[in-house]
């Protein structure tokens, strides 16, 4: 009975986890998926959304879950002009980097130095939480323990990427799809592609934002905090199908679960090993995702 | 004589340099500077094997960086010389690249610099696990340069340097070696490359070993400079990411592009660190960041390059890395107009085209056969026995079978989707096939890899042509007879004699990208024979081309044809087509519709309605 809880405790856990994952891994594939660019630097938008809520939250006597949707305008705004002004550029004579492909994922990393060591600059190498109401606050339901915060975070998640999803079933995320789909054929029927890829980016940035905002009000945040999650998210994303918003959504979850049920068989500190094998597996088995099918917005 | 003058004179460049600047600053606290930064060029050239010359950009490298430390590190403990546990590192460096390398470069594109992330990574969370937290490198002053002397600090940078010449050395002979020239054809366009016999999986890990012992060298003397190893230090991302950043700015791909760029950035990060790092820590990450972030945006083929191009020395091989071509490749290519390069040019006058007789076996010590088979007769050369191959649910080809003999050429027509260029694919084993049996020469190749197709005699060019870049003519031509086993001197004698034969002697040392779309044909079609292939695969070999340079390519696949080679060819030009093939072979939704000379073949009904039209019925019976 004692196990029989405590996985159930696993469980839960896993899946609340799961949620913020899943918002993560939603905006890396959505940017992978139409804009064809691996994002190494989307962790670390995700580190500056956490950063601008806990200012926000220590200045007004806002709700930090408010805050965190806040976030996503201004972080929508920084995300559009770090494609205008860096990723869209990368020169086109990029064959000596392997492509273009590995010319921006360089790109990316450069970004993500840049912000990584910017914040180290401005914050400081401190961890930092905010102590918010909620924090301590917990539901028993059957003996399984589902802390307030880490709930709420899950519900906007799944509110947001299934927003996200919606709308990339409308009008707008026509376009969008249809550029990512043949960017050359989108261009012809009048769709502005260079505008779709801003947008696209503009918006995963955003997204990466908000979930950073809901996670620092139980998870601390310093500046290297995208790393912890950065493999994380490439993970779900693959498993999910590189490319495939939906998929990434799941995948997020069931990367989630797996990362928490592990505490079963392996210790604390190696919890991580079945999130690479799992990445590594689906790599060289399902290069695909779980679903076959990648690179569908 | 020349050629090693030319291959020591890098290194040697090094070790002078190297060693007047280590006397320079002598016993002052900057010497451990030095040893640092050579300890970086170290990594970087090594990262620029496999990053550069491979055109394989790992973002892991720190696994083997990190093995070669800790290996160093545990085995110091137990009392081991750093200098002989160094080895040790090497050998677990090298044993780790080669599960790795055959893991990961079954990967291609952006799935292959992901995947590389993941190792040290993997290695990080073992190495905190396993409280290797810190780990202190012994310090024994007793015990000599086995032990690096750490009272004497010249002595960890002259090993260093020692190192770094080695490293400088074998970058200068990859450069001019077959390896080297193998690593690049396979950068510029894979596929082509195992076409032209380059095993390209084994080439890529001989790279990435290479590259993972240098590595691992530097991780070892990284111990000594450093005096206590951390896992983030070992393993950590940036460790990863310091050899790419130094080598992206000095020029990737050079040999003095890693050591250019360790030079400039590394002591400027130093300097960060100790003006404004204790203040303000992120500085020197910064600008590491913003340096990358610059060079990529602006001069992408680094330094070294971006220098020479802007004060252009007009030198050999004047080209920026990729210009021209990476610009028609550009999947940006809706929003910026392709710029003209040399292929919309009008087609110089071509060189006169020298009958050379009996090219490729003449050149072959054993080559002549000793019984002459008359031309097509005998066993077939090519054989296709019942070949089938479905896409998801599509039935690209199905029960395909013929045969092709000696000195015969067969022409595949077929309206587009037919399946042709499938046919090809499989052929020569770029794509597997799930049913069938082909035989070369009475051999089963259906199940062999391109490169092992291309050694049982089957050479190919492709629908769209596929030339090795920033190469040159001759050097492009060059490989396949390297593949099959040629030294240099007789490699080039059969590249020279296959030149002339299409026309192109008087080309042989301009760059590929300079060439027009008829001589880029040519080029194909004399790599193609380089080989010493019985049969050549000819994917569209007119395509854009006009009818002076059309009828050169035919003259040559005719001349080719005479000395024996079977050659299998599709063609949409019918006029030129009817005039060349001995016999058709008719492609509709991957079914053999028909078989049979010109005139068979324009009489039957079916091929009629799928491909030729009324026309060309009409005109065949008349």
């Amino acid at each position: 009975m004692e196990s029989l809880h405590h996985v159930a405790q696993l469980l839960v856990t896993g899946i609340l986890q799961g949620g913020i994952l899943a918002l993560l891994s939603v905006g890396l594939s959505l940017i992978f998926g139409v804009v064809r660019v691996v994002n190494f630097a989307q962790a670390d938008f995700m580190m500056l959304g956490m950063y601008a809520v806990f200012f926000a939250a220590g200045a007004f006597a806002i709700d930090p879950t408010l805050l965190a949707l806040l976030v996503f305008v201004p972080a929508v705004v920084f995300g559009a002009l770090v494609y205008q002004l860096v990723i869209r550029r990368v020169h086109a004579a990029t064959e000596v980097l392997g492509g273009v492909e590995n010319a921006q994922l360089m790109l990316t990393l450069a970004v993500s130095l840049i912000l990584q060591n910017t914040a180290l600059m401005a914050f400081g190498a401190n961890p930092r939480t905010i102590q918010s109401g909620q924090v301590l606050q917990v539901w028993t339901v059957a003996g399984v323990t589902v802390d307030k915060p880490r709930a709420l975070a899950f519900v906007v998640a799944m509110l947001l990427g299934g927003g996200l999803l919606w709308v990339l079933r409308t009008g707008v995320g026509r376009s969008i799809r249809a550029a990512a789909d043949d960017a050359e054929a989108a261009a012809y029927c009048g769709i502005d592609v260079g505008r779709v890829y801003a947008a696209s980016f503009a918006i995963a940035v955003g997204l990466a934002a908000v979930a950073g905002g809901i996670l620092v009000s139980y998870y601390p945040v310093q500046p290297l905090t995208g790393m912890n999650f950065l493999l994380l998210m490439f993970t779900a994303v693959l498993l999910g199908g590189l490319g495939n918003v939906g998929g990434a959504m799941v995948g997020g979850l069931i990367l989630g679960l797996l990362q928490s049920l592990a505490g079963l068989v392996l210790p604390l500190q190696l919890s991580n090993l079945v999130v690479f094998g799992v990445f590594l597996v689906v790599l060289f088995f399902r290069p695909n995702g779980i679903f076959g099918k990648a690179q569908r917005v | 004589m020349n050629r090693t003058v030319r291959l020591l004179l890098p290194p040697a460049a090094v070790a002078v340099v190297g060693l007047a600047a280590i006397a320079l600053v002598g016993d002052s606290p900057s010497q451990h500077t030095i040893s640092v930064m050579l300890i970086s060029m170290i990594f970087a050239t090594g990262w620029n094997v496999i990053g550069g010359y491979a055109g394989q950009a790992s973002f892991g490298q720190a696994a083997y960086f990190g093995l070669g430390a800790y290996t160093t590190m545990l085995l110091a403990a137990q009392g081991v010389p750093p200098l002989l546990g160094m080895w040790a590192g090497v050998v677990v460096a090298a044993a780790a690249a080669l599960l790795i390398g055959l893991l990961t470069f079954r990967l291609t594109g952006i799935y292959f610099g992901l995947s590389t992330v993941v190792f040290p990574i993997i290695l990080l969370t073992l190495a905190i696990y396993w409280d290797a937290q810190e780990l202190s490198f012994p310090y024994k002053v007793d015990q000599g340069v086995a032990w690096f002397a750490p009272d004497v600090p010249q002595v960890l940078s002259l090993i260093a340097l020692a190192a770094t010449v080695a490293a400088v050395g074998i970058a200068s002979l990859i450069e001019r070696s077959r390896l080297g020239l193998y690593l690049h054809a396979l950068r510029s366009d894979q596929g082509a490359a195992e076409a032209s016999g380059v095993d390209t999986m084994r080439q890529k890990i001989v790279a990435l070993e290479i590259s993972a012992a240098l590595s691992a060298v530097a991780g070892a003397l990284y111990c000594p400079a450093v005096l206590v190893l951390t896992p983030e230090g070992g393993f950590g991302l940036l460790r990863s990411v310091e050899p790419v950043i130094y080598t992206v700015f000095g020029g990737i791909g050079t040999l003095w592009g890693p050591l250019i760029g360790t030079t400039i950035l590394h002591p400027l990060a130093h300097w960060l660190d100790i003006t404004v790092g204790g203040t303000l820590p992120g500085a020197s990450g910064l600008f590491y960041g913003v340096a990358l972030l610059l060079m990529i945006l602006v001069f992408p083929q680094g330094l070294y390059w971006g220098v020479r191009a802007r004060f252009g020395r007009a030198s050999a091989r004047p080209a920026p890395p990729g210009q021209v071509a990476a610009a028609a490749r550009s999947p940006d290519l809706l929003l910026r107009p392709t710029p003209a390069t040399d292929r919309d040019a009008p087609t110089p006058v071509p060189g006169p085209v020298v009958v050379a007789p009996i090219v490729s076996h003449a050149a072959t010590p054993a080559a002549p056969p000793a019984v002459v088979v008359p031309l097509r007769t005998g066993p077939p050369v090519l054989q296709l026995k019942g070949v089938h191959k479905k896409f998801g649910g599509l039935q690209v080809l199905s029960d395909v079978s013929f045969d092709a003999h000696r000195g015969e050429i067969l022409g595949v027509i077929g309206p587009n989707g037919a399946g042709k260029t499938t046919l090809f694919n499989i052929l020569n084993g770029f794509i597997p096939l799930d049913n069938g049996q082909i035989f070369v020469d009475g051999r089963d190749v259906a199940s062999l890899k391109p490169h092992e197709v291309f050694a049982a005699g089957v050479g190919r060019t492709f629908q769209v042509v596929r030339d090795f870049k920033r190469l040159t003519l001759a050097e492009n031509v060059t490989i396949p007879a390297r593949a099959r086993g040629l030294s240099r001197t007789q490699a080039e004698r059969v590249a020279a004699d296959a030149l002339s034969e299409v026309g192109l002697a008087n080309r042989a040392e301009v760059l590929v990208e300079r060439l027009s779309t008829g001589e880029l044909r040519r080029m194909e079609l004399a790599r193609a024979m380089c080989g010493d292939s019985k049969l050549l695969l000819l994917d569209e070999f007119l395509g854009g081309l006009g009818g002076e340079d059309a009828n050169l390519i035919l003259a040559v696949i005719r001349r080719i044809r005479d000395r024996g080679v079977t050659v299998v060819a599709i063609e949409h030009t019918m006029r030129a087509m009817a005039d060349l093939v001995d016999r058709f072979v008719v492609l509709n939704f991957g079914r053999i519709v028909a078989t049979g000379t010109v005139r068979e073949v324009a009489e039957n009904p079916e091929v009629i309605e799928a491909y030729l039209g009324k026309r060309w019925a009409a005109r065949a019976a008349g």
